[in-house]
């Protein structure tokens, strides 16, 4: 028999690992091979109940190490760090049955992975209420927000919100599942700790166009055409804009 | 703040950052970072780090070069663990004598190679690629295995110390690892360490194995155990205070704990010197 390549050696190992063949290729023990393929879908099942703590304490450990493992196989990790390996578990719920058949869970998933960007994004200093109110009353108009790096949005139709936090301290949710809802919610973090809360209907409006670049002048137009007349867009948006200072959202205010 | 990893180190694990900020337990010189858990834009992990890196010596150790690998080298990866490295000056840049994956794909494992010229060649070469973007020598660490290949043509012994003189790298050896391995294939262990090319060992790891009865398995989840401390004491014999710590990743002790742990590994060292002098 003619010696294997390094490269043959190593596919053929890995398609092992990866169950594309049944036994171990030839000439290697079973049970030592055996403790490479147990060790992979362990490692990576672990990986993902560090990235979805909640989404795991909801399907319960057997549940979630089946689920893990079946994502393993259908959506190898491609990234050098395994940080990253997680990364189309929303994706895999959404369209995946049986797990499509409960959208709340890719919308769970979604907001666990977005807590894990926002946790380690990028640093930058954050402004607050003082240097927006420094600013005179003629700049605003044009005003434009730069947000922290870390934050981030999600728009669910469950609430997710509920959800997350009723599974995080452990109380018992409905056996159907979440209630139908429209929610919006913003993921941060401030002072290395992650936060997120559901977000007002206007509010997320005044977001999109805000976080889009767009000025205050923009957001209040998207409102008055959004609510209709009768409503005063600069004042509410002034008030979140407060409010996203006072959080901690704001990198830095230009006009 | 020191400079240099010199004596005796703990793996730096993120339930430990308060305490190694604000208690600075004794007995523990310097620390071991895992790299990827740093290749990160900000938060906690980089913010720690950086306070960290104000009072300890620290070490870099990677899992994904895959330096033994039949992909290309991630030359993207090299340049963050560079930067990295540029950022914490740190001591060592360690990596594992393995392959992690191929065809694009990463196992997060360190997978065993098949001891022959033709991977001592390859890896050589890629060594000295690695170590050509990183700007430093590169220390490999000898794994754990489970498997040999029936193609080999050296001892695992030989053919770390002839992939080492060949690209004119460090080594990062684990005793541990010598240990399961020399257990799971049936060699002496103290071969393989006498083997080891003394001025190029820079590090010694030490950790906890299970042993599962019919293959022992690499799984840091507890103390290291008295047959490893045992090859400890041979290998500092041999080759003198190469600086040295205990990995533990799972099944986390309180800080304290971990620092008697290196205690006594400390003064098992220490005896063996003293009665060389």
């Amino acid at each position: 028999m003619n010696t294997p390549t390094l490269a043959d050696v190593q596919a053929r190992f890995q398609a092992f690992v990866l169950r594309d063949e049944d036994g171990p290729p030839a000439g290697l023990d079973a049970v030592g091979a055996g403790v490479y393929a147990e060790g992979y879908f362990l490692r990576l099942s672990e990986a993902l109940a560090n990235d979805y703590p909640v989404l795991k304490r909801l399907l319960g450990d057997t549940a979630f190490a089946d689920m893990a493992r079946t994502y393993a196989l259908a959506w190898p990790s491609r990234h050098y760090s395994v940080r990253w390996f997680g990364e189309q578990l929303p994706r895999f719920l959404r369209i995946t049955p049986p797990f499509s058949a409960e959208p709340y869970l890719a919308e769970l998933a979604s907001l666990e992975w977005l807590m894990g960007e926002a946790f380690d994004a990028a640093d930058a200093p954050v402004i607050g209420v003082a240097e927006v109110a420094a600013l005179p009353a003629t700049d605003w108009p044009a005003l434009i927000l730069h947000f922290h790096p870390s934050v981030r949005r999600l728009k669910a139709h469950h609430d997710v919100v509920a959800l997350w936090r009723g599974r995080a301290a452990e109380m018992g949710a409905s056996a159907d599942g979440p209630i139908p809802k429209l929610q919006h919610v913003v993921v941060w973090r401030r002072d290395l700790e992650v936060y997120f809360r559901p977000l007002d209907p206007g509010e997320t409006l005044a977001l999109d166009v805000l976080e889009g670049g767009g000025s205050f002048a923009a957001a209040c137009e998207a409102m008055s055409a959004a609510v209709g007349p009768g409503t005063e867009p600069a004042a509410l948006i002034a008030g979140w804009l407060r409010q996203w200072l006072a959080e901690g959202l704001v990198a830095g205010a230009f006009a | 703040m020191t400079d240099t990893c010199t004596g005796f180190g703990l793996g730096l694990r993120r339930e430990h950052y308060r305490e190694f900020l604000d208690a600075r337990p004794a007995g523990v010189d310097w620390l071991e970072i895992l790299t990827e858990n740093y290749l990160v834009a900000g938060g906690k992990p980089l913010h720690f780090l950086d306070a960290i890196r104000r009072d300890y010596p620290l070490a870099m150790h990677g899992v994904s070069l895959s330096i033994g690998g039949s992909d290309p080298l991630n030359l993207d990866y090299l340049r963050q663990v560079r930067a990295l490295a540029d950022r914490i000056s740190p001591t060592w840049v360690s990596d594992h004598l393995c392959w992690t994956g191929v065809g694009g794909r990463n196992l997060h494992d360190l997978l065993p190679l098949p001891f022959t010229w033709e991977a001592v060649r390859h890896v050589a070469e890629r060594i000295r690629q690695a170590q050509d973007v990183l700007g430093r020598q590169l220390l490999l660490e000898n794994v754990s295995s489970y498997v040999a290949f029936p193609h080999s043509t050296l001892t695992e012994w030989d053919f770390l110390r002839e992939v080492a003189e060949s690209a004119d790298c460090l080594i990062l050896l684990d005793v541990n690892n010598a240990f399961v391995s020399a257990r799971n294939h049936a060699f002496d262990p103290v071969t393989f360490i006498d083997a080891m090319p003394a001025a190029r060992v820079r590090q010694i790891h030490l950790a906890g194995h299970f042993d599962r009865g019919d293959v022992i398995i690499d799984t840091h989840d507890r103390p290291v155990c008295g047959d490893v401390l045992e090859l400890y004491a041979y290998t500092a014999g041999r080759l003198g205070p190469v600086p040295t710590m205990i990995e533990r990743d799972d099944e986390m002790p309180a800080l304290a704990e971990l620092a008697a742990e290196l205690a006594v590994v400390r003064s098992i060292g220490e005896q063996v010197w003293e009665r060389a002098a």
